[in-house]
């Protein structure tokens, strides 16, 4: 019980915490948008697969962030297995 | 964290891959010396938690954004030299296939993820050995909140560095910033890598 309690303390802390940090972060206007604009850099023009998935994308698309999230993830997960793998084999 | 393309100045990118490129093969070399079996697997689990927590990002408003880097919570379970081969693997990833950071700035991050984030947590848990959270639980939780918080704060340190080079912003501009949203990024993070180790001590993972 007094874990659980510990376990439910430990989660409200993190989740306001978060909720703070987007709150701040999506009423501060970003002064970098003009230098970015005048380097003509768009996100579509990028050299990525996929594009940026964040809290919000996440919230509206919710089956596409997850499906991102899962495949980033085996990915990144597999690739780290098979090189390290690789790293070893010489041994 | 993730810095974009475009934003920082051709020099500040040439200078973090000479930075870079040397210490990723020192950590290459000392890393192939730490694989085991075990390690391995272990590794790429890490890898996958990491890649997911850097996924939510916290948009700072300097260009870059705050989220959990994992550095302190790899340093601690698997040691300096293979975290910065498993985060920069992981870093690489995400700015190739999930446009998360600039692949021309893939240097800088690095430097900053990468690099200056798990040797700082190493520095830190050389000077305070892991045996002074053994005996109380709440010194354990100081030790690596604190831990965390230094991780983050060395690099918004370096990118604070980069951006006064670049001639983007003033150096205090960004790093007033990057010290106050690092400070609440790294309690949760501390937090949330507290109730990892944690739980991997139970379970007796691997260097703890």
């Amino acid at each position: 019980m007094k874990r659980l309690l510990k376990l439910l303390l430990a989660s409200i802390f993190i989740l306001t915490g978060s909720a703070f940090l987007y709150k701040y972060a999506s009423e501060n206007p970003d002064p970098i948008e003009s230098v970015l604009e005048q380097n003509e850099i768009q996100e579509k023009e990028s050299f990525a697969l996929f594009r940026g998935y964040d809290l919000p994308n996440i919230h509206s698309e919710f089956l596409a962030g997850t499906c991102v999230v899962l495949i980033g993830a085996s990915l990144s997960a597999g690739i780290i297995y098979f090189i390290l793998k690789k790293m070893m084999a010489p041994k | 964290m993730h810095i974009p393309d475009g934003i920082l100045s051709n020099t500040v990118l040439i200078a973090t891959a000479a930075c870079a490129i040397p210490v990723v093969a020192y950590a290459y070399n000392q890393a192939k010396k730490e694989l085991s079996d075990r390690i391995i697997p272990r590794s790429a689990g890490l890898a996958a938690f990491i890649f997911v927590a850097q996924l939510i990002n916290f948009p700072i408003g300097v260009g870059t954004s705050g989220h959990l880097t994992g550095a302190f919570l790899l340093t601690y379970t698997i040691g300096p030299w293979l975290s910065i081969l498993v985060l920069t693997l992981v870093l690489i990833i995400q700015a190739f296939i999930f446009q998360d950071g600039g692949v021309l700035a893939l240097p800088v991050n690095i430097v900053n993820i990468a690099i200056i984030g798990c040797l700082s947590s190493y520095i830190f848990l050389t000077l305070f050995s892991r045996k002074i959270g053994r005996k109380y639980r709440s010194v354990q939780i100081l030790r690596i909140v604190t831990g965390c918080i230094i991780s983050l704060q060395c690099a918004s340190l370096i990118i604070s560095v980069e951006f006064w080079f670049s001639g983007v912003l003033d150096f205090f501009t960004v790093f007033k910033l990057l010290l106050f949203f690092n400070t609440l990024v790294g309690l949760i993070e501390g937090s949330i890598t507290f109730l990892i180790i944690s739980f991997l001590e139970k379970v007796k993972f691997a260097r703890l």
